[in-house]
């Protein structure tokens, strides 16, 4: 605990700078010993005897994860019976969802969906409506991809693992397991080269990319990737991949050909009114891709119109108003039209599309995370990148005061059709899928249609050949099929979880409410709470707020042990930041009437489950080891505060430079449970790493500044253990 | 893996020709020379069906096609079209002189000298150095189309204008009655022959000054030239307000109030894995709240 010598020590450094020197304010960390991991005496996580070497949580993160999985081999990745089974729709693009078309030898189409609640792959016949077979797994799957052979391939996220597996004769019978890889944390989406050769993975917590060679499943190529990368596509020439991440407006592309790891930036950014806008919720990618060839037999769609090469005033393709949130899920269109793209309009190619969405965080003095007065501070758009030039082609958003309720500000999963020349996304929050004309700049104003399916989209396959898109809905557990052509008709079919997978109601209210879009109590500018907390961290964003500049909090994995809340510490439970959060972005809260709600979101915020683990990219235990030592020592003083990398659940003033004047501000000793994947750091997010922050002069928060560069890697170290 | 380009977003308004600004209420009438005022014949509608959805909130997609484009050759010797002779008109008054570009019902249009970037309805003659002048209009046509000339010529001491030739072409209705497209080249277009955009001012011309009322009052033309070329992407915008497009078309609508403001926008890109850009125009209508009247600050007082 907190010391009054350290106290002490701290006034008399405050008092010293209060005299206008200009000496270096330096940052400490006070490197935890190995004999002294106390945690704070009312934290549940209480562990090791003053003289263990380490505290077994953390020596079993840096010993790696001793049950790890064989890595697999050709013998055991490859198809046993080669010809049962359905195979990928025509015109796949070889992306992974949390759901994949097949196509069976019958005609039936099969949908194998990544079922994260009920912990299995589950088949679904989407023309017959009924759950085929359900396949269990030993962990959550993220997202599933069916390669060329057949081979169904799935994410474990909380197991750091990839599954492969192979479809029985019957699609009534579950998958047989082929083989297991093991990947860095988290790992949560897949795609798949032209040639098939290649599977690609994409893990989030561990910031990673793992190239696959399809026939062994051998690792070929990890690279490192920015923060929260999710989605991934190949290049049509199977030379790159490119990867969207939740936080900042980026693309990465990493080159698969290339023998060192070369992962090169695309900047997503645009701005308005020559203002530059920040950008988030990159989950989704879609590329554009060639129309197949429907089979004969198959009646056409969609009309194909020409455009006639007179004065006569061209047939535009209008778009249907915005259906409502909460139509109900086999709904119609009203007003819609068909798109009736012209045969002479050339269609896109080589583009990939990336739904997000641009945020305008606000300016000094706003009211609350962002100028909620003013209008949505975040607001739907799509970045489009010219895949071959990799470079942004959409650079700018318009302006539009129009404060809708029902925006796609959670996108989750993108397809393109090409029969359309349409992008559909999917967009938790509002449970809608929207299709959006895929040959403009400005993609979200020119919403054509929108349909209501199931809580909680979060995936979507297109079906060319029988012109409809699938659609599945994780929160409502529902599987949708969307008629693309003039009906537009939605058909869904519940696919519950197992007993014992199914979710508490209260539990499931809360998430529900956890990613509503457009609820007045939450916010007044339709913000959900998955806007500034997506998947339950952070969005790498500073906000402007009464109390000046403040970076979004983590939530998940973070709350427990760790009150009071806020940067200030001013709120004691969670329910009070709530209470407090709402008000600041203008919702109108949700008071003893909204009970049931408000017990429900805190219940679900509380239960959100920090970042997984794996034992790919293990840190050098003996490096942090030595960091840890750095930790404890007093004369660094981080754990003065920071009680075992934790919270000493005080409130410090802290000096900082700001403007070239030094401010103090009252801080809460915040949690560094996880502190590796929560970039940037500082209230206002000014350091970028970890290192800059411990090499920094402009704040008061312990001593680092004379520690060296090896001492500064040492506790870096250390502290992407916690 | 080809070079960058170097494309660009234009995010508002560029290249506006424009004769002025200001919030005066249009005469939409174009008076004869001596004062009489002809009868004006009214547009039709041909958005009709893009504004009922427009009404409603959406924003409406309009894609459209480059082949589909004409061009407007700038060198064309001798013009397609015999220049006409009342479009330009000197005037002295006042002591200065000048040509102005004379506009018939609902045409817009602009004119500058010795390619200056600021364009007006008038050139000053006073300039000591005779100057090539250029000029350019748009005639709305009652079908939605419209007709883009351009000319050229020399402007003289007295302000005669010699050696006019005039390009003419049938400018593309992108949005009906709204936006247009043409392509401008010196010779046969070339695939980076930028698109051109056309479309009325976005705000409402000033009052002319000349008590004969030569000129529509509110006559500004705002022209957006988005270059085009593989890797390379470009989109602009307009807002009109209602009121200034009912003067323009001599028609009022659902679109007429001032607190009316219709949307249109052109996005033009093509990535390097597509032979031909893709275009695409916006059009939409959007409610703006009517800004409350001020305070009153006057006291009252009571006897």
């Amino acid at each position: 605990m907190h010391t009054s010598n350290h106290r002490g020590r701290s006034e008399s450094r405050l008092a010293s700078r209060a005299g206008g020197r200009t000496a270096a304010l330096v940052v400490v960390l006070v490197a935890c010993g190995a004999s002294a991991i106390v945690l704070c005496k009312d934290s549940p996580r209480l562990v090791a005897a003053p003289d263990a070497a380490l505290s077994l949580t953390t020596a079993d993160r840096l010993a790696g994860d001793a049950k790890a999985a064989p890595e697999a081999s050709a013998a055991l990745c490859t198809r046993t019976h080669p010809k049962d089974g359905g195979r990928p729709v025509a015109g796949s693009p070889g992306q992974g969802s949390t759901l994949a078309l097949t196509r069976w030898a019958d005609g039936s189409t099969i949908a194998y969906v990544a079922h994260e609640d009920d912990r299995a792959l589950v088949a679904v016949d989407v023309d017959k409506k009924i759950v085929r077979a359900v396949t269990p797994l030993d962990g959550a799957p993220s997202s599933v991809l069916v390669l060329e052979d057949g081979r169904v391939v799935t994410t474990i996220r909380d197991k750091a693992r990839v599954q492969v597996f192979e479809p029985a004769a019957s699609s009534t019978e579950p998958l047989r397991s082929l083989c297991r890889v093991t990947v860095a944390a988290e790992p949560v989406a897949l795609a798949a080269t032209p040639d098939g050769r290649t599977v690609l993975v994409t893990s989030g917590w561990g910031h990673q990319l793992a190239a696959l060679d399809a026939r062994t499943f051998a690792v070929r190529l990890r690279a490192d990737l920015p923060r929260e990368p999710r989605a991934v596509v190949a290049s049509d020439d199977g030379q790159r991949a490119f990867v969207a991440h939740v936080v900042d407006a980026t693309m990465s592309v990493v080159d698969l050909t290339s023998r060192s790891t070369n992962v090169r930036p695309i900047d997503l950014a645009v701005k308005r009114n020559q203002q530059p806008l920040k950008g988030c919720q990159g989950f989704a990618l879609a590329k554009s891709v060639a129309s197949v060839a429907k089979p004969q037999g198959e009646t056409a769609a969609i009309q194909g119109s020409t455009r006639a090469r007179s004065r006569a005033a061209p047939k535009p393709t209008t778009s249907a108003p915005g259906a409502s949130a909460g139509a109900s899920a086999s709904n119609d269109t009203p007003h819609a039209t068909t798109i009736t793209p012209s045969s002479a309009t050339p269609t896109v190619a080589g583009r990939i599309f990336a739904p997000m969405v641009v945020v305008d965080v606000g300016t000094q003095g706003s009211p609350g995370y962002g100028n909620v007065d003013r209008g949505p501070t975040e607001s739907p758009f799509v970045g489009v990148v010219d895949a071959s030039a990799e470079r942004s082609l959409a650079r700018h958003v318009m302006s539009d005061p129009t404060l809708r309720r029902a925006e796609c500000v959670l996108p989750r999963a993108a397809a393109y059709s090409p029969e359309q020349s349409a992008l559909l996304v999917t967009c938790l929050g509002s449970d809608t899928v929207v299709e959006l004309d895929a040959r403009g700049l400005r993609m979200s104003k020119l919403e054509h249609r929108r349909w209501s399916v199931p809580q909680g989209p979060t995936g979507i396959a297109v079906d060319q050949e029988r012109s409809r898109a699938v659609v599945w809905s994780q929160f409502g557990a529902a599987l949708s099929t969307i008629a693309l052509g003039d009906e537009g008709k939605v058909a869904s079919v519940a696919v519950p979880p197992r007993n014992e997978h199914t979710l508490s109601i209260k539990l499931a209210r809360g998430r529900t409410l956890f990613h509503t879009v457009g609820d007045a109590r939450l916010s007044k500018d339709g913000r959900a709470c998955a806007s500034c907390h997506p998947d339950g961290r952070d969005d790498a964003l500073t906000w402007e707020t009464p109390d000046g500049a403040r970076q979004t909090i983590m939530l998940a994995g973070r709350l427990d042990g760790t009150a009071p809340f806020s940067w200030g510490g001013k709120n004691a439970t969670v329910e009070k930041h709530l209470e407090s959060t709402l008000s600041r972005l203008g919702g109108t809260g949700l008071h003893d009437s909204d009970v049931g709600d408000r017990d429900a979101l805190v219940s679900y915020i509380e239960s959100l489950a920090p970042p997984p683990s794996s034992s790919v990219g293990s840190p050098d235990r003996v490096r942090a080891a030595r960091g840890a030592n750095l930790f404890r020592d007093e004369k660094q003083g981080c754990a003065s505060c920071h009680v075992a990398g934790g919270t000493d659940h005080l409130v410090h003033s802290v000096d900082f430079l700001t403007v070239g004047a030094v401010s103090t501000q009252n801080f809460d000793t915040p949690s560094l449970r996880f502190v590796r994947g929560t970039a940037p750091y500082f209230h206002d997010g000014r350091f970028a790493t970890l290192d800059q922050l411990l090499e920094s002069p402009d704040h008061a928060m312990g001593e680092s500044l004379h520690l060296s560069h090896d001492d500064r890697v040492a506790l870096t170290a250390y502290l992407e253990t916690l | 893996m080809l070079g960058r380009s170097a494309g660009f977003a234009v995010s508002a308004c560029a290249l506006v020709l424009l004769n002025g600004c200001g919030s005066s209420v249009p005469d939409p009438a174009v008076a004869n020379a001596d004062g009489a005022m002809p009868p004006q014949p009214m547009l039709p509608l041909p958005f009709g069906g893009l504004s009922a959805a427009a009404s409603r909130g959406e924003t409406q997609s309009l894609p459209f096609s480059l082949r589909d484009v004409p061009s407007v050759d700038l060198d064309a010797s001798g013009g397609a079209v015999a220049p006409r002779s009342d479009e330009l008109v000197a005037d002295r008054t006042n002591g200065s002189s000048r040509v102005f570009l004379k506009l018939g019902p609902h045409t817009l249009g602009a004119i500058t000298q010795n390619a200056s970037s600021g364009a007006e309805l008038y050139v000053s003659c006073d300039v000591s150095q005779p100057g090539e002048i250029e000029w350019e209009t748009l005639t709305l046509r009652p079908d939605g189309g419209a007709t883009y000339r351009v000319g050229r010529g020399e402007r003289g001491d007295s302000c005669a204008v010699r050696g006019s030739e005039t390009a003419v072409a049938d400018a593309l209705p992108v949005v009906p009655s709204l936006v247009y497209a043409v392509r401008r080249c010196h010779g046969a277009c070339t695939a980076n022959d930028p698109l051109t955009i056309l479309m009325p001012a976005l705000q409402a011309a000033e009052a002319d000054e000349l008590g004969r009322a030569l000129l529509i009052r509110r006559a500004g033309l705002v022209r957006v030239d988005l270059p085009m070329r593989k890797g390379a992407a470009a989109s602009f915008d307009g807002v009109i307000d209602g009121s200034s497009l009912t003067a323009l078309l001599g028609r009022s609508g659902s679109w007429s109030s001032p607190n009316t403001l219709l949307t249109v926008g052109v996005d033009i890109s093509q990535s390097a894995s597509e032979d031909t850009p893709i275009a695409i125009a916006y059009f939409g209508i959007q409610k703006v709240a009517a800004v409350p009247p001020p305070e009153p600050t006057n006291q009252i007082d009571f006897d």
